[in-house]
């Protein structure tokens, strides 16, 4: 039993070393500014978790990059590349804010499922697309999905910008009505119900890996293709499913800030959540749970500088360099492994034969 | 004497696991020496400790005389080692020449010269009669044409002291003389070479010096001319052999496996098998015989659904499977023991009880309702293969990457073996595994279809043809040459066909 804790506990385990590594560094680089690292850090920490409402703005914080760091984290286990999650999100983003506005007279249970309905299909038309031109056309998904990123941008932008423009001079559309609002925990924090839907898709998410057929499959196709076609699996149709359910994850991150949030679609309004969210699924080691310490890592971060730079004479940019050392942490470990190839396996006991086994056991 | 290699007190532990157990080796310079042991003896862990892959735990390498420490290959390569591992390491997407030269690429200024390379390993290739294509991807070519581009990218590299894992474990009898050949040509040049293999005979035939390990300690240091199969055998066991499982005479009509005309695509061949028709019957064993790369992968491929078939029909039991995928036809009963066990049958990196059941967690009684795996289930069939199969593990938890050769195997043959099927194809299924498992599988076999089940065994290792088939059918060229009788054949006869020389009818 606890030798089963152990294992569902490793992987977030490993999370909190790189997180721990990073900040180590983090301190090395606050040095030069003449702020001790300690006071840099406290502020962080304040900023982040200090009071109520700081808890809950570092919570709001970590929901899209929980949603995206998801989709990332489902996607990369099963060797499926998909970096076209920011694009999946201004689509699903869309589609719930149309539908948000338009619906407006439907009663909220009916309307709200509509909305995140809508923002999951949303997501997955734009994940369509390359799936189809992967699988069919051999076209590389990396390539594909970065350029349907620019064209989600600038086509949610168009769309904002003239068709349904709304009653602000910004590009944006015109407000949601209330009855498509998440709701939220405090009149002061932009924290709302999206984000236990994000903690219920994580947990959703680490049954679906590594529980059920689908996972078992999910992660065959992430390790060896060749294998994952021997054991009866269609590889192509499994990539699509995998690219789907992704884009479908990414369009939640979507519905929420955009229901949740800022209530209204707004023209580039994702600052990188779907490029951050990949770095949050390495982070949490492509396990759900994992991605959740991610996501409130990142979220803690992003939230706490703000004090800190307010505080102290250390910039906000240090989050960025944070990540980088995350970011490079995690691909020196990969280094290492593939370096090594899977030789330090755990748990290699002794080795008696089987039918050693078998006679101990008959006696 | 002057020794090439000495190894002395060798130790290598990974965990609670000894792998190497105070080893003490002296090879000869210009000499073959074979080690020969049991699965999971620890053969190839000694021979990644000479190659620098891995550290000994204790223990001293000396190379010429010359005290040495290695913390990576590439200090075994400065020393002149060099080795052909049990699985290959190519680059699939790069091409043959690529492949040889790769790290020690002759350059011209900052490019590479390719005219230069190209003549050098053409060289190389005609003055050990290894002749491969360079131009074709890796990962296009047989396994056995794959093994040739891994000796001479050794060789290109300048070895002197030359390590083979098993290296014929994927050859045809053919092929094999050739290495040999080649072998007696390097040592005649001075060179020393280590061999691993599980073919008694082949030790009787390459060897000068014999080394047994079991359970990672030498058991017997012998000279070849003092020795025989035998006694390896006694050695390397510990025991005498188990007894043969006797083939019941049972003769039964029903066709089991009907192919009609079938052709398959091949990876540059249109017609890899070419309009080829064969019959397995009830309780039959059906020896597919044939040097390596004339069409047995393909057509195990398609039979078991991997590939489909351009022309022409299968049928299972009288059933059209033609169209029928993959898993459709695993669960009416094909099994297939694949050759490639460590790209196809096995996700390396998974355990033992999740590859216990790879293809077959589709069944009621893995997944549930939902979907749910039902792990207990899982690690029952685990706990049953590695009992029923004798696989040397500490677990069934454990990665089954980090299982010796021979013990993946019985990993995957346990698999394909316990959940009764109708029609097992097996390709090459004793590659790599020792004598004793050797017999217990071919036991396991024969009972099988003493039991009425159909085996279409595809096999280089004309010995195991002989052994098992009721009948044999001869591949060449994507073609059935011959389908005759082991009883009133000669090996041969058997040669002539393989080699296209004689064709029947
Ligand atoms: N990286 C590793 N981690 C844990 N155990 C290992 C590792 N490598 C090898 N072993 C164990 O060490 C023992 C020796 O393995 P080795 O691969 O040397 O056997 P072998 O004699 O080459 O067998 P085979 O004939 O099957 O190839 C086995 O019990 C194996 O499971
Ligand atoms: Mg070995």
């Amino acid at each position: 039993m606890s030798g089963k804790l152990k294992k569902a506990l490793a992987a977030p385990a490993k999370t909190l070393f790189a997180i721990f590594v990073a900040l180590v560094i983090g301190a090395l680089l606050v040095l030069p500014t003449g702020t001790t690292p300690l006071e840099a850090y406290k502020e962080l920490w304040n900023g982040a978790f200090g009071s109520k409402i700081n808890i809950l703005n570092t919570l709001a914080r970590s929901t899209p990059l929980l949603f995206t760091g998801l989709a990332a984290a489902l996607a990369f286990r099963g060797g499926v590349f998909n970096i076209g999650i920011e694009g999946q999100l201004y689509i699903g983003a869309f589609s719930a804010a149309l539908i948000g506005i338009y619906g407006q007279n439907l009663p909220p249970v009916i309307l709200i499922p509509l909305c995140i309905l809508g923002a999951m299909l949303g997501g997955l038309l734009w994940a369509v697309i390359p799936g189809i031109l992967n699988t069919k056309y051999q076209i590389n998904l990396v390539v594909i999905c970065t350029m349907m990123n620019n064209i989600a941008e600038l086509f949610t932008d168009y769309l904002c910008g003239y068709p349904f423009k709304g009653d602000i001079p910004t590009n944006a559309t015109l407000k949601l009505g209330e009855n498509a609002w998440l709701m939220r925990f405090d009149e002061r924090s932009e924290l709302n119900i999206g984000f236990i839907l994000a903690v219920v898709c994580a947990v959703l998410l680490y049954i679906l890996m590594f529980k059920t057929r689908f996972g078992y499959e999910t992660r065959a196709l992430g390790l060896n293709r060749r294998f994952t076609s021997y054991i009866g699996v269609n590889v192509n149709r499994k990539i699509l499913a995998v690219l789907f359910l992704s884009g479908m994850i990414a369009g939640l991150a979507g519905a929420e800030q955009v229901m949740g949030v800022n209530h209204r679609f707004i023209s580039a309004f994702s600052s990188d959540y779907g490029f951050t969210g990949i770095t949050v699924a390495l982070l949490g080691g492509l396990n759900p749970l994992g991605v959740v310490i991610g996501a409130l890592f990142f979220g803690a971060l992003e939230n706490g500088a703000i004090q800190m730079e307010v505080m102290t004479n250390v910039s906000r940019d240090l989050i960025s360099s944070l990540q980088a050392v995350i970011i490079m942490l995690i691909a020196a470990e990969e280094l290492i492994r593939t370096r090594r190839g899977i030789k330090k396996v755990k748990g290699a006991g002794k080795a008696p034969s089987g039918r050693e086994r078998k006679e101990a056991s008959a006696s | 004497m002057e020794y090439s290699v000495e190894l002395e007190g060798i130790r290598k532990v990974y965990g609670p696991v000894i792998a190497n157990d105070d080893i003490s080796i002296k090879v000869r310079k210009g000499s073959v020496t074979c080690i020969v042991g049991e699965n999971g003896a620890g053969k190839s862990t000694l021979m990644n400790i000479l190659y620098g892959l891995e550290q000994p735990t204790a223990g001293t390498i000396r190379i010429n005389g010359e005290t040495v420490r290695f913390s990576s290959s590439r200090d075994a390569i400065k020393k002149k080692i060099g080795m052909v591992h049990q699985h290959f390491m190519l680059v699939n997407e790069l091409s043959v020449l690529e492949n040889v030269i790769i790290g020690m690429e002759p350059r011209k200024g900052p490019s590479l010269n390719y005219k230069k390379a190209r003549a050098v390993v053409s060289e190389l290739g005609e003055r050990f009669g290894m002749q491969v294509p360079l131009d074709e991807k890796a990962g296009d070519l047989a396994v056995g044409i794959q093994q040739k581009v891994e000796i001479l990218k050794i060789l290109y590299r300048g070895a002197e002291i030359l390590i083979f894992d098993e290296p014929t474990a994927v050859l045809t009898p053919q092929e094999t003389r050739e290495l040999f050949a080649n072998i007696r040509t390097l040592t005649a040049d001075g060179k020393t070479v280590l061999l691993i293999t599980h073919h008694l005979d082949e030790v009787m035939e390459i060897s000068d010096d014999i080394v047994v390990v079991r359970r990672g300690k030498v058991v017997a240091t012998l000279k070849k001319e003092e020795t025989d199969v035998k006694q390896l055998a006694f050695h390397m066991v510990g025991s005498a052999l188990p007894e043969e499982c006797q083939r019941e005479e049972k003769q039964s009509d029903q066709v089991v496996l009907a192919v009609k005309e079938i052709t398959v695509a091949g990876a540059n061949k249109p017609n890899a098998v070419n309009r080829l028709s064969l019959e397995v019957h009830e309780g039959e064993i059906l020896g597919v015989a044939g040097v390596s790369g004339n069409g047995q992968s393909e057509l195990a491929r398609a039979l078991a659904g991997l590939v489909p078939v351009t022309s022409g029909s299968i049928s299972l039991c009288d059933r059209d499977i033609t169209r029928k995928s993959r898993r459709a036809r695993l669960l009416d009963g094909i099994s297939y023991i694949p050759e490639d066990r460590k790209t196809d049958g096995l996700c390396l990196q998974w355990s033992i009880a999740e590859n216990a059941i790879a293809g077959y967690y589709v069944q009621p009684a893995y997944s549930g309702r939902f979907g749910f795996i039902n792990r207990k289930k899982m690690n029952e069939t685990a706990e049953r293969i590695i009992q029923e199969y004798d696989v040397r593990t500490p677990s069934a938890a454990v990665p089954v990457g980090s299982l010796s050769g021979g013990n993946q195997q019985k990993v995957v043959i346990g698999r394909e073996t316990v959940v009764d099927p109708k029609l097992i194809i097996a390709a090459e299924p004793t590659r790599g595994v020792d004598i004793g498992a050797v017999s217990f599988i071919h036991n396991d076999i024969i009972a099988l279809r003493n039991k009425g089940v159909s085996v279409l065994l595809i096999s280089s290792d004309l010995d195991e043809i002989f052994r098992l088939s009721d009948r044999i059918a001869v591949m060449y060229n994507g073609e059935i040459a011959a389908i005759v009788d082991p009883s009133s054949i000669t090996r041969e006869e058997l040669g002539l066909y393989m080699a296209g020389a004689k064709k029947e009818g």
